[in-house]
């Protein structure tokens, strides 16, 4: 399921350092305080998320070097998860990050013809970004909302009982930057059955 | 313990607690196919390859047997059907991607062996896509990464992570992408890889091979005829090895399971062999030409000596030797000849050497590179304690609770060593590193105190006063094996933390909490190097330290004890030989005219009582001219000796320089004789390791051309003096000298071949010997310890306006102290090729360099021109420099200044200056 962005970024897109800001040294202290002192491995994950939030969604080798040092584990440990997990981005990603489920029952369900639409609407391919940098697509394992399939992670929120037509707005309200729905786009609480027309796929 | 019973298939059988199934059968004779597990120390099992699978009675799933242990009772199968298919299973789909075995890799592989176990040679399903195989990675010099062959069963990362605790290896993404990468996933060499090469015997497949056994296409070059058990000619940590030679040729080293490396060996050790095939290896005995003047200043092309020598015939060049030196002898007033041996050459070799000097030159004028390395440490730990060797071996470190590492840098010049000490750490070892430059092992320690060079006294004896301000010592053990205790009360009380802060640049609380852990330990250890003792003040230095661990009661325990690392292979078995000027075999001072009387009898000659002179002396009283003939074997003073050009100029004024060596090195370039000898492993004999383990070294192969064993040619020079020697071998000679010698009495010739390694003190000849000694008081007049004050005293030279940096010196870790061995072996050689003056970021800013600038390093002494190298280790205002470069000998730099009592020059501390003279390409 490789895409591009579990690859490290060219030399030139890698920042030439990285620290934590104050708020989120804060945040990963706290962090390291829920974990027994002698696992200082098991704080890597949640510091690696942080700081793939404060680079923009992605994990610049300087941030894995910091977060080795930043716990005192090796370098190694940091890097094994980082490139074990498809969370986690080891080059930029567009500032739509797109990932479309496409396993089992979102497959059943029209999941295809997600990522077709976006491939010809957005002219981006699986494991891209758009030149401008806007959006960016993958892929995904099961998101665990096969309820509601099929479901597509923009984000950080999931936008489920997708299809073509409401997917096609999704990315124009993006593109317009207009406020998203999110969750079930044809208005189902949680996952109670649905009541209205059945759905077109 | 208690033992658990239970049945391997119907038969009962008895395990250990902790025990695997996997080992127990083994124990009964079954082997079960493994991969991923090795049997052996160090390495856990994973139990991820699912190749040991067994079933047990009353179980659903089949259990790997590497990883479970046994209980009572437990009823286990290793033949029935179901298990076997399940192990046949997973070889069949291992093998579907291996490469076809007549072009793999490794043919010979364990992989392959295991296959073969179980009956399993093809597979029926299909190979993954070409595009989908790895290709191979020969980035590194040494080893040679090929994926194609990998199984995934993570030995490598184990190795790398576990056991050698360098954490270069991973394994990175995941599921049917996952592979093992170096650091970012970056190609091997460029990785920060240190080659030790751990992987690459652990790897069960051939995925990671030395290079030098296979072809361009990656394919096995072929398999080894023979194997001979032997050790590791570098530094002192004694590691055991088996050389694999093929047409007479050593092609591989792999680690032996001897007590003091576990089967692991470091780059040099693994890599650094093909210099005894280099093709300007002496051959043939040499004579200076007749018209040819010596001078100083000159290189000769040691591939082409003929310039300055001519060949000739052993009888030839040994008449002439023995002639030139028994007319200086017999001619000149005073004790006109001298002697320096080799820390490198056997135990035998260094006995007879002396033996020769003693008997033979009828002087002591003999000493060897012990004085450039321990002397001063020797000379401290035997008035403190009456005995030059360790306490405690560095294996003893798993049992220590803290570890002080003071003027040492174990991962380059020990790595092996290196590796317990991160094993330890590992499992909850504190250690406190105190180095003005920053090393490999800082990032794993409790506290890296970065005190400012020459400072060492200042430091340790503030840590003194606050052990025993805040009584923090342990009275009961200085009641009983110490004394001295008030005088050293009274010394540093002045040395208060508060006073010594500003001069070593160590905070006060930092030296307090120091202290604190250190004397808090229920355990602790102290290591040291060449930065405690290469300085005036070394044998101070030294004091210091032993008086921390018997004020604290840190000697004769598991886990305590003191511990100098020795440099050379054999630095320690040369000394207790006594290949020091002023001490008979065992350190019997010469003084004393009973040790005089003995050694008359033993050796039936008459002996000079008076000592002799040491290295740097001896130098010295060359450049007088009152020490007209020398005899060098295997040493380089040209090169080692501190302000080098001075010692060069020294050498030149000989009558008669006699040297033998397996090269022609700087200080042969001076020689009237030049003997061809034999390289380590070449030949057989006794080597003594830092921890005091003799060990066995045994010939791989044949010496090069007419080049003859050491011993021999000692024999056949001490013949010359009219000394009726007549050893047939080097066990002979060793039965000589362990009859002479109280500590290796009990470690006979058989013994060491039947068991390899016996560390001694050897009680009786069926015990094994004691590694951890002085528990019940010291081999001193009262059996007890002295404490001796030292006081601060600054280096010898220190920076000012004109020459504002810090010179110190050191090795690398591909590079063996001159460089005449390692330099010509091809993938040492590759690694480091060149020469660097270390610098700090900021100094180079401050002097408007770049790296790889070509600068002009200069002292009072001399200049040398070099490239400049980056290093974030090292402090501002200092500069280091390794001294294996014959291109650039930084020991032209470096001051002679000696200590006082160990007459050790200062090499790791001179005042230099840096101008920039090109920039770099």
């Amino acid at each position: 399921m490789g895409n591009k962005f579990q690859n490290f970024a060219e030399e030139d897109l890698q920042p030439k350092s990285f620290e934590f800001n104050n708020e989120n040294v804060k945040k990963a202290n706290e962090f390291i305080k829920i974990y027994p002192q002698n696992y200082k491995e098991s704080s890597i994950m949640p510091l690696l998320t942080l700081a793939q939030t404060q680079c923009g969604g992605w994990l610049p080798k300087k941030a894995i070097e910091y977060i080795a040092n930043f716990l005192g584990v090796s370098e190694m440990k940091v890097l094994e998860l980082a490139t074990f997990y498809s969370m986690y981005n080891l080059s930029p990603i567009g500032k739509t990050h797109i990932e479309v489920c496409t396993t089992t029952p979102c497959m059943l369900r029209g999941s295809d013809n997600i990522v077709k639409l976006c491939k010809n609407k957005l002219n981006l391919n699986v494991g891209e970004s758009t030149e401008d940098g806007l959006f960016s697509l993958i892929e995904v394992e099961c998101l665990g909302a096969c309820v509601n399939a099929p479901v597509a992670k923009i984000g950080d929120h999931y936008y489920e009982d997708l299809n073509e037509e409401n997917f096609d707005k999704i990315i124009e309200n993006i593109k317009n930057n207009k406020k998203l729905y999110k969750g079930s786009q044809i208005l189902r609480k949680g996952s109670e059955p649905y009541k209205g027309k059945p759905i077109k796929i | 313990m208690k033992k658990i019973n239970f049945f391997i298939d119907g038969k009962i059988v008895v395990a250990e607690q902790g025990e695997s199934i996997w080992k127990v059968a083994k124990r009964y004779g079954n082997t079960l196919p493994h991969l991923c597990y090795a049997d052996k120390s160090g390495y856990r099992a994973d139990g991820n390859c699912r190749a040991c699978m067994v079933s047990i009675e009353g179980e659903r799933v089949l259990a790997a047997s590497c990883l479970r242990e046994p209980s009572e009772g437990m009823k286990v199968f290793t033949k029935d059907a179901r298990s076997k298919k399940s192990r046949q299973m997973v070889l069949e789909l291992l093998v579907t991607d291996q490469p076809q075995i007549d072009l793999s890799h490794d043919p010979e592989s364990h992989f392959w062996k295991m296959a073969e176990k179980v009956d399993v040679s093809k597979s029926r399903f299909d190979k993954r896509e070409a595009t989908m195989v790895p290709n191979s990675d020969n980035s590194n010099k040494a080893m040679s990464v090929n994926l194609d062959a990998c199984i995934h069963c993570n030995l490598c990362v184990r190795a790398c992570r576990e056991v050698q605790v360098n954490d270069v290896i991973g394994m990175g993404e995941r599921g049917h992408s996952s592979k093992i990468i170096f650091d970012f996933d970056d190609p091997m060499g460029d990785s920060t890889c240190v080659s030790c090469g751990e992987c690459v015997q652990a790897c069960p497949t051939g995925a990671l091979m030395e290079s030098s056994l296979l072809d361009k296409s990656g394919k096995n070059k072929g398999k080894h005829d023979r194997e001979v058990d032997s050790l590791c000619p570098y530094c002192g940590v004694g590691c055991q090895l088996t050389f694999k030679i093929k047409d007479d040729k050593i092609i591989s080293a792999d680690g032996r399971d001897g007590p003091a490396n576990n089967s692991r060996l470091c780059v040099k050790g693994r890599f650094g062999f093909d210099y005894i095939n280099n093709p300007e290896r002496l051959t043939k005995p040499l004579i200076r030409k007749k018209n040819v003047k010596k001078d100083p200043n000159e290189r000769v092309d040691p591939s082409n000596p003929f310039s300055h020598f001519r060949e000739a015939s052993w009888e030839e060049a040994l008449d002439l030797a023995g002639k030139s030196l028994l007319k200086i002898r017999d001619n000149v007033p005073g004790n006109s000849l001298a002697g320096f041996g080799c820390a490198k050459g056997s135990n035998e070799e260094a006995y007879l050497f002396q033996k020769l000097v003693r008997t033979g030159f009828n002087n002591n004028n003999v000493d060897h590179c012990t004085r450039m390395c321990h002397a001063s440490s020797v000379a401290a730990l035997m008035e403190a304690i009456g005995t030059g060797a360790v306490t405690a071996p560095v294996s003893e470190v798993k049992n220590a609770e803290v570890a002080i590492i003071i003027g040492a840098r174990p991962s380059q010049n020990h790595p092996v060593a290196a590796t317990f000490i991160k094993n330890a750490v590992k499992k909850g070892l504190k250690l406190i590193i105190m180095d003005p430059r920053k090393q490999e092992l800082s990032t794993l320690a409790e506290k890296h105190l970065q005190f400012k060079p020459g400072t060492d006294v200042a430091l340790l004896n503030a840590m003194l006063n606050v052990i025993i301000e805040e009584g923090l010592v342990d009275r009961q053990y200085i009641e009983k094996h110490t004394e001295g205790y008030q005088q050293l009360i009274s010394h540093v009380k002045d040395f208060t933390p508060e006073e010594m802060s500003p001069i070593c640049g160590i905070s006060v609380d930092e030296i307090r909490e120091t202290a604190r852990i250190f004397a808090n330990a229920k355990s602790a250890m102290i290591f040291w190097g060449m930065g405690i003792s290469q300085h005036i003040h070394g044998t101070d230095n030294s004091r210091c330290l032993i008086s921390l661990a018997l004020t604290t009661g840190n000697v004769g325990r598991p886990g305590t004890g003191l511990h100098p690392l020795r440099g050379q292979n054999n630095v320690q078995g040369a000394s207790d030989v006594g290949l020091i000027p002023m001490v008979l075999p065992d350190y019997l001072p010469i003084t004393d005219k009973k040790n005089v009387e003995f050694f008359e009898n033993y050796w039936g000659t008459k002996l000079n009582p008076n000592p002799g002179l040491t290295v740097v002396e001896i130098m010295e009283a060359i450049y007088k001219q009152e020490i007209r003939g020398l005899y060098v074997m295997g040493e380089n003073p040209a090169m080692s000796d501190p302000n080098a050009n001075h010692a060069r100029e020294a050498l030149s004024k000989l009558d008669t320089l006699v040297v033998q060596d397996i090269f022609l090195t700087e200080t042969a370039y001076l020689a009237d004789i030049v003997l061809p000898a034999s390289a380590f492993p070449e030949k057989t004999g006794t080597f003594t390791n830092t921890d005091r383990r003799v060990q066995l070294a045994r010939k791989a192969v044949n010496p090069p051309g007419d080049a003859k064993q050491d011993w021999w040619i000692i024999q056949e020079l001490a013949k010359r003096f009219d000394l009726n020697w007549n050893y047939n071998g080097p066990d002979e000679i060793y039965d000589e000298l362990r009859n002479c010698m109280e500590s290796i009495k009990n470690i006979s010739w058989e013994r060491l071949v039947k068991e390899g390694a016996v560390t001694y003190p050897c009680d009786d000849e069926n015990k094994p010997g004691n590694e951890v000694i002085f528990g019940e008081g010291f081999p001193t007049n009262n059996k007890k310890g002295r404490l001796v004050p030292a006081n601060v005293i600054s280096p010898d030279e220190v920076p000012d306006k004109e020459f504002p940096f810090v010179l110190t010196t050191g090795r690398l870790l591909e590079h063996w102290h001159t460089g005449s061995m390692t330099m010509r072996a091809s993938i040492l050689n590759s690694i480091e090729p060149e020469p660097y003056v270390h610098i700090s970021k900021k100094d180079m800013k401050r002097n408007n360099l770049q790296q790889n600038d070509i600068v002009q390093l200069s002292t009072r002494r001399g200049k040398v021109d070099v490239k400049v190298r980056f290093d974030r280790m090292i402090p501002e205002g200092m500069v280091f420099m390794p001294f294996c470069f014959e291109n650039a000998p930084v020991n032209v730099l470096t001051n002679q200044a000696l200590d006082p009592d160990g007459k050790i020059p200062e090499l790791k501390y001179c005042a230099a200056k840096i101008d920039k003279i090109q920039a770099g390409a």
